[in-house]
């Protein structure tokens, strides 16, 4: 507890959900990552907004400025998680013109030090800052209880890596005690496999500091600048996550975390996920249904799903249908997309709105020898197929392929 | 689908009466009133009439409860799953309260709607629909109440043509060619007419009033079909029947349900959840929050309908699975319908068999299917089809044995050994 407090410490989120990344290719053209489904018919940011609601934190401000559309409908006012009522809230947060200076978010801290009004407003004595992107089930009730007990101005969360260590995370060390002794930000060469999972605990006051001195020195990134800031003046902890975490951030690593699904490491049902069932009509869906001679197995089915061919190992948001005779084999097909009668897919992540014609081919494995192109977006040869594409009888799409949305697509030679 | 009658559904509101007990449902209505029975994976029977309701533009429903209304009360909320919600929008829950009179219960459907008619009154709406949560059907009201404003009628019965060899199961209605009502008969044992009434009325609001105080103030009668139609006849009110063509099912019988269930799942079956738009409150029984339906390495499934959060590792065919419901390696579920978060153990086996919400089926038992085929003994009339009925939290012991037509009450742990092979016909527990 704060000094003096007998109650919860005021706390608000803010949730960065603006980032889109190129290397989801087609999928993230016109939503951003954290609105991505995924599990069927949940989005990614459901997750950290899942975890805020378990945790009781009622106050949400959702930092977006990519294509923040697709995000606005699903979050809404924040109904799903609970987030309203009095003394609660959830609410997108746009980058705006500001008096001076250029109007778009320049870095993750000076999204949340454009807004630090909402944070003034709700007289919050500390802040959690989180990506709206990463796929876990975090008990945040004990990462605050964690910083509050060290007395600690700023508290990371950290997770080891093991063989998953990249030059995409900023690592450090810690003390017995926890306190962060070193931090490295996207070394070329990490020196340690305990990686910033960018969950970030901070009392309100020495981060509006930090974040004014960095701003000042027009640095604008948590990793990069407000950490070591921090670091030098403050108390800053490291707290050592240890569950099923997710970060997907390219078509490979989305292909494995829904992997990790289908193998039973997540399990939704025990970390209760909520997300918005009247987006993306699950609400007014009826159950799957599974036709006599389907075969069905190693997949998740959401609701309006209609299968009357072979779908094994694979993940179906609602109201995809799978015609006789089709087989969909280790691929993620999104919301309302149609494989007909005889088509294939294998190896695929298909968008919404998708319809695959009767005896089309899509993806399969990568072959003996074979590489996918250098601007190739996956290394796993995954098949790419954007949003509202057509793809005839005819159509022979190799392993690796990305088709950007609404083409119609008649034959690639 | 018919097409958007010329009729502003805002002039209308609707009562559904919701208080039926359907104790032919056994130990399905066991502490849940008819309407609140499940139906088709994740759907309860009311559903169906709210849908209607909401996609023939009604703004307003009230729904009358008395019998073990918490079920409905939960599910019924505020309306918002069927769009009820808004300044002018609402499904309100009407429970009874007490009157003028020491007996406060609803003594019958013209009762129940005279004892609410400050609701009504306070809408003070032009038409007025009267419904019940009791049928599996898909109808557009707004063309119900667009042919009873057409027909200046003072009330309008809908009414659906049955087989003339069943006709004598119903009330039935006598009309002349241009569809105006000239007699009543009900439950006739020589039918003259085939035209069933499906228990769905329209009245004008000012003719309902003058008539309901007429027949339960002052006369002490109780029902529609009974009293209150055949004397408005009487006295040369207009009455018009409005003719339905589509599926229309009282699943208020074992038999009628399971059947209904069995034949959703047909290809090409008139019951179309799809197509209806049926809305269910998924904010209920953390429907809501459960992942997709999670079917594993050894799972088969046949014709069947699987809801969120099942997991599926046996063989099911020709089945409906509830929201939750666990199917273990080796286990075989055939042609029955599982409640939410009914879990089947590895190697059991159910076939022909309805089970409640929770119900465990132990490693190895054997749920119906198997025992000659007569009649429930203690409930001839209500299971006499040849399926196992198992109530809310009942327990199946491992490599017990439920023969046909058993009745397993809720909350009934069979003891494993001897005990645990339950005969044709039998009904072990009792309602408390």
């Amino acid at each position: 507890m704060v000094e003096g407090q007998t109650t919860h410490p005021r706390i608000v989120a803010m949730v960065l959900a603006g980032g889109r990344v190129g290397e989801l290719s087609v999928l993230t053209l016109a939503r951003p990552k954290a609105a991505m489904p995924f599990a069927g018919h949940y989005r990614i940011i459901d997750f950290p907004l899942s975890n805020l609601m378990h945790a009781g934190i009622n106050h949400v401000g959702i930092l977006s400025q990519y294509r923040p559309s697709s995000l606005i409908d699903h979050v809404r006012v924040g109904e799903s998680w609970d987030f309203i009522g009095l003394e609660r809230g959830a609410k997108i947060l746009p980058p705006f013109r500001g008096a001076e200076a250029s109007d778009w978010y320049r870095g993750n801290a000076d999204a949340v030090y454009r807004n630090l009004n909402y944070i003034h407003d709700l007289g919050a004595e500390l802040v959690i800052v989180l990506s709206g992107d990463h796929i876990y089930r975090m008990d945040f009730l004990d990462l605050i209880r964690f910083h509050l007990e060290r007395e600690a101005d700023l508290t990371i969360a950290f997770k080891r890596m093991g063989q998953r260590v990249s030059q995409r995370f900023g690592y450090g060390r810690l003390d017995a005690d926890g306190r962060l002794v070193s931090y490295e930000e996207k070394p070329a060469h990490p020196r340690t496999d305990l990686a910033s999972l960018t969950i970030y605990v901070a009392r309100v006051g020495p981060l509006i500091e930090a974040l004014e001195r960095c701003v000042r020195l027009e640095s604008y990134e948590f990793g990069r600048h407000v950490v070591p800031q921090m670091m030098s003046t403050h108390r800053v902890f490291g707290y050592e996550f240890t569950g099923y975490w997710a970060y997907a951030r390219t078509i490979d690593l989305y292909f494995e975390a829904t992997g990790d699904l289908i193998r039973g490491e997540l399990d939704l049902d025990a970390w209760q996920i909520r997300t918005n069932l009247y987006d993306g009509g699950v609400a007014s869906s009826p159950p799957p249904r599974i036709q006599a001679g389907a075969q069905v197995r190693e997949s998740l089915v959401s609701p309006g799903c209609e299968i009357e061919g072979t779908v094994i190992g694979s993940v179906l948001s609602p109201g995809v249908r799978v015609g006789p005779g089709a087989v969909v084999r280790d691929s993620i097909v999104f919301h309302r997309s149609s494989i007909e009668a005889g088509a294939q897919l294998e190896r695929v992540i298909m968008d919404k709105d998708v319809r695959v014609c009767s005896g089309a081919r899509i993806g399969g494995p990568l072959g003996e020898g074979m590489t996918p192109g250098a601007d190739s977006p996956t290394a796993l040869g995954i098949t790419v197929i954007g949003k509202g594409t057509v793809l005839s009888s005819s159509s022979r799409i190799p392993p690796g392929s990305v088709l950007p949305p609404g083409v119609a697509h008649e034959e690639r030679r | 689908m018919t097409p958007p009658a010329a009729v502003d559904m805002r002039n209308s509101i609707a009562i559904l009466l919701a208080g039926g007990e359907g104790s032919r449902l056994n130990v399905l209505v066991h502490r849940r009133a008819k309407p609140a029975v499940p139906f088709g994976a994740i759907y309860r029977i009311i559903d169906f009439s709210l849908s209607n309701a909401m996609h023939s533009g009604l703004e307003r429903v009230g729904v009358l409860t008395q019998y073990m209304p918490y079920s409905l009360a939960d599910h019924v909320g505020l309306g918002r799953a069927w769009g009820f919600s808004g300044r002018t929008r609402e499904a309100k829950i009407l429970p009874p309260h007490t009157g003028q009179r020491a007996s406060d219960w609803y003594r019958g459907t013209a009762d129940a709607v005279f004892r609410n008619m400050s609701y009504v009154r306070r809408h003070h709406p032009e038409f007025v629909l009267i419904l019940s949560g009791d049928h599996v059907y898909r109808m557009d009201y707004a063309a119900m109440v667009a042919d009873h404003a057409r027909a200046g009628a003072d009330a309008t019965i809908a009414v659906l043509e049955v087989p003339i060899e069943e006709a004598s199961n119903f009330g039935t209605i006598l009309t002349d060619d241009t569809n105006r009502i000239v007699g009543f008969e009900e439950k006739p044992p020589v039918p003259r007419s085939n035209l069933a009434s499906m228990g769905v009325y329209v009245f004008t609001r000012k003719v309902l009033e003058q008539e309901i105080e007429e027949t339960v103030a002052h006369q002490g009668l109780t029902d529609f079909g009974k009293h209150v139609f055949p004397l408005m006849l009487q006295s040369g009110r207009h009455l018009q029947a409005h003719r339905f063509h589509g599926y229309w099912q009282d699943v208020g019988t074992i038999r009628a349900y399971f059947e209904a269930h069995m034949e959703m799942l047909e290809p090409g079956s008139r019951i179309d959840l799809r197509g209806w738009q049926i809305r269910t409150n998924w904010n209920e029984h953390r429907g809501g929050d459960r992942p997709p339906a999670r079917f594993g390495r050894s799972a088969e499934v046949d014709r069947s309908i699987v809801a969120q959060g099942a997991r599926i590792s046996g063989t099911v065919r020709h089945s409906v699975l509830s929201a939750g419901v666990v199917v273990e390696e080796g286990a075989v579920v055939e042609r029955s319908i599982l409640m939410h978060d009914v879990h089947v153990r590895a190697g059991a086996r159910v076939r022909e068999a309805i089970l409640d919400k929770q119900v465990e089926v132990g490693p190895g038992a054997v749920v119906g299917g198997e025992g000659p085929l007569e009649a429930n003994h203690r409930f001839p009339l209500h299971l006499d089809g040849g399926q196992v009925l198992i109530g809310k939290g009942s327990c199946v012991p491992a490599d017990a044995m439920i023969e046909r037509n058993s009745i397993l009450f809720p909350f009934v742990t069979l003891p494993r050994g001897d005990h645990s092979h339950i005969r044709a016909g039998q009904t072990i527990g009792d309602i408390d």
